[in-house]
This record gives C-alpha cells, structure tokens and sequence, in this order.
C-alpha cells in the first residue's frame, strides 16, 4: 500500500461511499440530452449501409457493384477486395487459448466464403443513409452454397461440414481442468448421477444497437473514432493493429452508452469499415445498426451444452464432479470468446467443497455469429449445471434439497478457498446467504402452501439457486498464461486544478452503471471533499491515459480502488506542503473536516489553518514547497488486484404454472446477494434488478435461434423476447455483506450477479413444479409451448 | 392530409428518381415548424436530424420497444412508425418539451425517476417519461400492475422496471392524496 505521509489523523468532513448519493447522470438522460454516439453529427459525415450475406456457408463467387454506384448520392462501394491487408487486416481479438491452433482469420467484409448469415460482404457509402440503403439492394452478390452446421454437439461429429477449411476439425480447442482420476471416485461413490442440460443462446439486446462513426484527418494522419464501447482503449490498441495506423495517432471516444452488457467490449467488423472507408474517402463515415442487424451480427452469449456427472456417497457428500461442455463460439472469435467457456469451468464446483474435477470444455466453431460475454460470462453457465444437478442429486437421494446443500457448502473457515478446477474464492458465508434468502421467501411455509395448492390440482413449485462467481479479472501473469491479452490492473488519474476542484481520470468506461458518482463517492470521501467538488472522466483515450474498461463487474474493485489510492496520495502530498506551511512535522499534521492544522492547536484554539483549496493554490503556484517538491497536485494510483474477488447469493423462485397454456407465472422473487461492502446501495439494488430481469428473461423468455439450414429465427424483439414490465414480478432483494479481503474497499461486484441467480432458481422451481406432473426434464427458455408440450408428453 | 409516394421510375435499378418532398406545417414543443421531408421520411429521423432534437432515440425500428415514443396531439405514439408527413397540422412534443417551467426544472415525472433510480443508461428513458406522462394523465389511480401493463410499449433492459414502477405508482399515488 502506498507508504506516503498521512499525517497524524485524518477526520473526513464528507463520508459519501455506502450511502445512496442521487446519481449525477440522471439529469442529462432524463431531459433527452445524454449525447449518445449516434446524436453525434460531423461535418460532411457520410453514411455506410452493409451488404451481408443471406446464406450461412457459401463461396463468393462474384460482386456486382456497378449499379448500386450508379445509385444517387453513392460515393463508395467497397468489397474486401478493395482494401490491402496493411489497410485492413484480420480482426484482432483478446483471447486466444494457447491450446488453439490460432483463430481463423475474420476480416471486416469476406474475402472468398461466408460463414453466418448477416457476415458483411460489401458496404456502400453515401451521402444519407437513406441512400446507402437504396444502393445496397443493388449489390449483386453471387454464392455457392455450401454445407451447414449451427449446433455445437453436432459440428464435433466425424461427418460434420467444416466451418473452416483450414483446420481438419470445428473443436478449435478441449480445455481440461481439474486432476485426479474420475472414474476411481465414482467406483467407490454410492451414487452417481449424470445431467444433460442446455445453456442456450441469448442475446444482451442494449436498448442501443451499436453505432461506430470514423472521422480520419488527413492532414495528421489522425484518426478520431466514436464508440459506444465498454473499453476505448482495448479499441484503440486492436484497430491500430488492425489498421496498421500508430496508437498515438488514434482516439477513441466513447459518449454515453445504451446498455452494453459484455455485448460492446471488443471490435466488430463495422467498426473497421468505418474507418477504413474514413481513411479512403477522407470525410467522416457513419454506421448504425438496425435492430434486426444487431440480432444477426453482433455477439451472444451461452449456447453451451453440458453433460454433468456427480459422484456422491449415502450421506448426500459429493466427492467429484465431471463436465463434458460443448461450447458454440460461432464462425469465429470474437474478442473474449474463446476463453469465457474454459473459464466457465473453474466455476463448475459452485459453492460446494468438492474434491476433484474432472473438466473437459469444447471450443466448436459453427456456421452461427459469435459468442461472446454478456452478463455473467461464463458464471451463468456454471451456477446453473451445480445447481440443477444438485437438485435431481436430492430427487435421487431423497434428501432435502436445502439439507444436501448444507452438507456440501465450503465452510466460511475453509476461506481462501481453492477449488477443484484451480479458482480461488476471496471470501464467503454461503449458509447465511441461504437462510436468509429462505427466511425471506418464508420457505417452510411456502412449501406447507404449495402441498396444499397441489391438492387442488395446481401446479406450483419452489425452486432455490446458490451461487459463486468471481469478478475483477485478477491474477495477470497466470491471465497471460491462459492467452488473455488483457490488463488486470486499472490506474486513476487524481488531478486537484489551481481552485481545488477535483478531475479523476478512469480507465473504465460505463454504459449506465453510475460511475461518474460512484468513483466520485470513493474520491470525495477519500478527500474529505464536496462530492460536488469532484468530477469523473472516463471513456476518452485523449483525456484517460489508460484503461482495460467495463467488464466481470471490476469497475468498483479495481478502478474504485485505483481511484482511491490516487487520491490518498494526493492528500499525502497536500499534508506534506501543510507540513511545511505550518512548519511542523507531517506526522503531526492533523486533517479534521478539510482543514490542515496541527495536532494539540485546532482552529478553535486559534491555531494556523489551511484548507484544501488554499492548498492547491500553494501548490500550484510552486513558491512555497517543501524542498524538492514538484508543484500541482496530481497522483497516479495503481491496483493490481492480486486474486479474483467471489460474490455469491441465494435466489429463490415461486412459480406457478397454467395447465391450459404452460405458461409460467412467477408469483415471488427473493434475491440475497452478497457483493461485499456497497459503495452506492440504491446503484447495487438498480444492478439487481436489472440483472435479474435478464436472467428472467433467459429463463422463461429468450432464446436466438437458427434453424438447421442456419437461417437467424429472431431478428427484432417481435421474435427475441425480452421482458417487459408486466412480464416481471416484484424483486425482493436484500444483501447479506461479506468484504473482499482484495480491494481495500472490500468490495466484491455486483453487474452480473443478478442474472446468474434467476437460472437455477426459476429451472429448480419449474422443475418442482412439473415433477409431481410426471415431468422429467426441460430446457430453458420456458416457454408456453415447451411446457405445456412437456406436460403432454408426460400425461401420455 | 394525403400522403403520396414517389413514382418508382423504370431504370434498372429503381432508383433514378428522387424521392418526392412534402411540405409540412406543425407545432413542435410548442413553437410552429414548416419543413418540406422527403415523403419516406420517418418522425424520428425527422426530429433527430432535421429538428435536431436526439432525445428520442431508436430502439427497435420495429415499434417494439418505444424509445422513440413522443406525443402527437397528446397522444403517446411511436415516431419511428410515423412518416414525417403524418404529422401535418399536429401538435408534437418530444422529451425536450416537457418541461413545464424552463431549464434547470425538471417534469415531476423526471423527477421521480431521478429519485427512484429509474434510469440506468437513459436510452430508453426519454420514451418512458412519455408513456409514463401520459399514463398518469388519465387521472385514474395507478397500482402496479395498472402500470406494468401500461408500459408493455416499452423495453428497459437495464432496471427490471421496478424502480420506473415504483417512480410512478408514487406519482400517481400523490395526485390522488
């Protein structure tokens, strides 16, 4: 930790972290003037309509551009052929498995042969967007077809069609974690139980489809690119690869964004069109995506088909878990892809002291878009095979569900705790997480009720989730081991202007999360400043020096935390030059309430003082400093968080399900999240809650679907169904609070508990329902129709 | 008001002809507008980019989702379904025109969505102001579900709508008391 001066005793006028501070955001969004990127005008901006391909594996046999250049207000029409790869190389991602024969090339339009419906073959530029759309349809594009595969257990069959020509396979790699001899275990376990369960494709759908605009200078070969991103300077490093341009002579900005859940972290084909097209035509060009585009070309999440094996003795104790994952990444890999299914696997053991693993995870390549993170990345899929498992486990054993989860919990004396597949939890009380959540839901009772319902004939049931997940990507020497060509570490900026205003720099970059308050909460306090008196600036690399951005719920843990470091140096250097004024020693300079004085002669006594504000003057001005001091005031902090930090929460689901219809009603919903300390409750309740509706919503509603032949079934929200209000019940969510041993603040992450909860708790509890109904199994979403399918069946 | 389309010429490619352009007359947040839009136009390209009000915003294109949603003759409508040259002789607002006082003052229903935390990336936030303007306008009292299921017009994926729920069951709560 930083070994500064602090000074004798600090008393901080203003404690803003843990209290729900209003949001400054607010105003700008709720008066239509959040600035978005498409609200983002530029002079003589052009606009790119993109050709795509209708067929999900063919050859490019020729392009016909001739007529839509003819079109009115057409300026360009490129295919990939237009460009060199020194203009536009293989899209760089962020992840590549060591284990991976490489990745297949992806560039920003195909060359020769298409992989997925909706894959960009050609782009017309023009003057209105409009236009551009009219010329599209003129690009005559010819295909032959070829064979098709989108399922991810059928592409790894001997006669599956390759997606890939280069490789002699679609597994692009089998991940295997854990040690030990499975096989041995189970010989010797009473019972062994085997699952097959479907985690399958969903979409993050942000209210905002992506919008890229490219504006190159040509007179500083500079290019200025605008991106609702999750991470400007992720983007900036991959395009000046992909560009071939310097780093330095490209800025990415990011404005407001509309919802980005894991979906806007890495760099989309469209994104370097646009600027390819900027640098060529030398006039800014636009890109906004339509709903429907969105849908067929920017990247899910899940799709992970997984076969669960628990072996477990009399006593319910569960000794060794073994998973089979076929994971669909896509017809490539995109940004952090490849390493969200194998990562997902140091989570299979959830909150359950297990002593081996035996995990194999199949990276498949399919003639589908990619998959990528989105919200929980990875921990959903985990929390959801445990948790399903363990309870048909306690079908199978007749033990009671909650007392089979009692006997497997990992102890909160058994913490750090490394699992079976090599992830080490920060810190937990499970148990508690559990009962509280049961006492909230009135468990005992709810069960007495639905007995009783059952009687008269309807179909309830109750079903509880318990999760572990890990948040704030740590440990970077063994990330780089893994191939994950990212930071773990975030720096902040603390800059003090000559009137004592306050600017803090983030590498993070929200897309609703609240940062510019909640970073402000953590500096303020830090400062004994007004929250007023203190800015946040994120989401430029002009104006942040570094960032690694918004993803696995880190923005609080590591540049929350980087954030306070700078800005206690800051205080250190500031007590130092109080020190010197007051011509006392540092350690006996006292900060009471923003004001320096020193310790026995407070202001009351008639002590000298200075405040903050006359302190940033002094420094400043640079004449009356200690000796050697540099002057201003302005600090880098740094946080290296040196282990992943491990959230948890008990979610229980009561549901009820129409016999006529099969449409599942949730009649309550009790979440108990553990996120470590809160620095903003009503921020953390707001994650909740979002992130609940999402793990509702895959669930019981959504799911992107391709038919056999590979054509995209959900395309608008007419088809991909996210939940609308009336589709939610009443969230009743509360916290039990256990802080994080990593991060000085003691906090954990909260973006994406909330959807890796709803799962196993809305399945187990449709599960519960449908049992007694003589139903053995169903995937989600859901559905009316599979429910009420599955209920016929049953009945036959 | 008609509303003609332009004449597809005969070229190969269909698209020679310029597309016809309609002159329109409305009031817009109050003040009157005259434009001549092409007759393809939709309102919501029309207020973003000819008005260069961008605070209704498009979500869907498909009249799912409402982040486009503005008022027309008081009337809660999707603008992303609406040409521009529907609107002749209307009375439009969008979210920059709700204010009833002037900058600096907030709509109580902005207002109560700041206090609830109803807001997370404010995309579609713009259209929930205005669905939930016109809700509480009917004056009858408003409970949860009356409200859950008049915004079914609307998609939020960031709040799980309870805290837009709760902002304007309490609204509608206090104009009752």
């Amino acid at each position: 930790m930083t070994a500064l001066h602090p000074g004798a005793e600090t008393t901080l006028r203003h404690q803003y972290v843990g209290r729900s501070v209003k949001r400054r955001e607010d105003r700008r969004f709720l008066t239509g003037t959040g600035r978005f990127t498409e609200d983002i005008v530029l002079t003589g901006m052009l606009h790119a309509a993109v050709v795509r391909s209708p067929f999900p594996h063919a050859t490019i046999t020729g392009i016909d551009t001739s007529h839509a250049l003819a079109a009115p207000g057409v300026v360009a029409v490129y295919t990939a052929a237009d460009f060199s790869e020194e203009e536009a190389g293989p899209i760089v991602t962020d992840w590549v498995l060591p284990i991976m024969d490489g990745i297949p090339d992806r560039y920003m339009m195909a060359r020769d042969r298409v992989h997925y419906v909706g894959e960009p073959v050609a782009v017309v530029i023009a003057e209105t967007r409009a236009l551009a759309d009219d010329a599209a349809l003129l690009v005559d594009v010819d295909y032959e077809g070829l064979p098709v595969v989108v399922d991810a257990e059928q592409a790894v069959q001997d006669d599956a069609p390759l997606v890939h020509d280069r490789y002699l396979q679609n597994t692009s790699y089998v991940w295997h974690l854990g040690t030990g001899d499975f096989d041995e275990v189970a010989a010797g376990a009473e019972h062994v139980f085997q699952i097959r369960l479907i985690n399958q494709r969903v979409h993050a759908s942000s209210l905002e489809a992506r919008v890229s605009l490219a504006d190159y200078s040509p007179g500083t070969d500079s290019l200025t690119f605008y991106l609702g991103t999750q991470n400007v300077h992720v983007v900036r490093r991959n395009l000046a690869l992909i560009l071939n341009m310097p780093e330095h002579h490209i800025r990415v900005v990011t404005p407001a964004v509309g919802g980005g859940f894991g979906s806007k972290l890495c760099v989309y084909p469209e994104d370097v069109i646009v600027c390819a097209a900027s640098r060529r035509l030398r006039r800014p060009v636009r890109w906004v995506e339509t709903r429907s585009e969105h849908f067929t070309g920017t990247s899910g999440g899940r799709d992970h088909i997984e076969y669960v094996t628990l072996a477990a003795d009399a006593t319910g104790k569960i000794h060794a878990i073994r998973v089979t994952t076929y994971a669909n990444l896509g017809a490539y890999v995109s940004g952090m892809g490849a390493g969200i299914p194998s990562v997902s696997g140091m989570m299979f053991p959830g909150c359950y002291d297990i002593g081996m693993a035996d995990v194999n995870i199949h990276g498949v390549f399919t003639n589908t878009s990619t998959t990528e993170t989105y919200r929980g990345a990875g921990r959903p899929e985990a929390a959801y095979l445990i948790e399903r498992a363990i309870d048909e486990l306690a079908v199978e054993l007749g033990i009671d569900r909650i007392e089979l989860r009692r006997r497997n919990f990992i102890r909160p004396d058994q913490f750090p705790y490394e699992n079976a597949c090599g992830m080490t939890y920060d810190s937990g009380d499970y148990e508690a997480c559990m009962d509280k959540a049961l006492q909230l839901v009135g468990w005992d009772e709810r069960l007495r009720e639905i007995a009783e319902l059952r009687t008269q004939g309807r179909i309830v049931g109750i079903g509880i989730g318990v999760y572990v997940e890990f948040c704030g990507f740590a440990e970077g020497p063994l990330l780089e081991l893994i191939g994950f060509d990212r930071n773990s570490w975030e720096q902040s900026v603390v800059s003090v202007s000559r009137l004592g205003k306050v600017t803090v720099q983030v590498g993070i970059d929200a897309a609703g999360q609240g940062h510019e308050t909640s970073i402000a909460q953590i500096v303020a306090s830090e400062l004994g400043l007004d929250i007023d008196d203190v800015e946040v600036t994120q989401g430029d690399t002009d104006t942040v020096h570094f960032g690694t951005g918004t993803f696995n719920s880190r923005s609080m843990s590591s540049a929350g935390s980087a954030a306070k470091i700078a800005a206690r140096k800051v205080r250190c250097k500031a007590t130092e030059i109080a020190a010197h004024l007051l011509e006392a020693d540092s350690g006996d300079v006292v900060f009471e309430d923003g004001i320096f004085h020193v310790r026995g002669v407070p202001p009351a006594a008639g002590g000298l003082t200075y405040t903050f504000e006359e302190i940033s003057r002094i420094a400043f001005r640079g004449n009356d400093l200690p000796a050697g001091m540099e002057p201003s005031l302005k600090e880098l902090g740094t946080f290296d968080p040196p282990k992943f930090t491990a959230p948890f929460g008990a979610h229980v689901a009561l549901v009820e399900i129409d016999p006529d219809t099969g449409e599942v009603s949730i009649l309550r919903y009790v979440a108990v999240d553990d996120c470590g300390n809160m620095i903003n409750p009503q921020l953390v309740a707001g994650q909740v809650h979002g992130g609940v509706a999402q793990g509702i919503g895959q669930s019981l509603y959504e799911n992107l679907i391709w038919d056999d032949e590979g054509q995209p079934a959900t395309t608008s929200f007419m088809h991909y169904a996210v939940p609308k209000a009336h589709q939610m019940p009443v969230l009743e969510i509360d916290h039990t609070i256990t802080p994080s041993p990593i991060n000085e603040l003691g906090v954990k992450g909260i973006g994406e508990s909330g959807a890796i909860g709803p799962p196993p708790a809305i399945a187990n509890a449709v599960m519960d329902a449908l049992r007694p109904m003589g139903v053995r199994h169903v995937d989600m979403p859901f559905t009316p129709a599979k429910v009420w399918a599955a209920l016929q069946d049953a009945a036959r | 008001m008609t509303i003609r389309y332009a004449e597809r010429s005969a070229a190969p490619n269909g698209h020679d002809e310029p597309a016809e352009r309609i002159s329109i007359e409305y009031r817009l947040n109050g003040r009157p507008v005259s434009a001549c839009v092409e007759s393809r136009r939709l309102l919501v390209h029309h207020l973003r980019e000819d008005q260069v009000l961008t605070g209704t915003h498009v979500g869907c294109d498909t009249s799912q989702c409402g982040a486009c949603a503005v008022r027309i003759d008081g009337r809660v409508a999707k603008s992303c379904s609406v040409l521009a040259c529907q609107v002749d002789g209307a009375d439009v607002t969008t979210i920059e025109g709700v204010l009833p006082v002037g900058p600096g003052e907030l709509h109580p229903v902005q207002e109560a969505f700041g206090r609830h935390h109803a807001l997370q990336c404010g995309f579609c936030t713009p259209g929930m102001v205005m669905a939930a303007i016109e809700l509480l306008e009917s004056g009858r009292p408003l409970g949860p579900q009356e409200v859950r299921h008049g915004l079914t017009g609307n998609i939020c994926r960031c709040t799980g709508y309870q805290n837009i729920v709760d902002a304007i069951v309490e609204l509608s709560r206090d104009a009752q008391a």
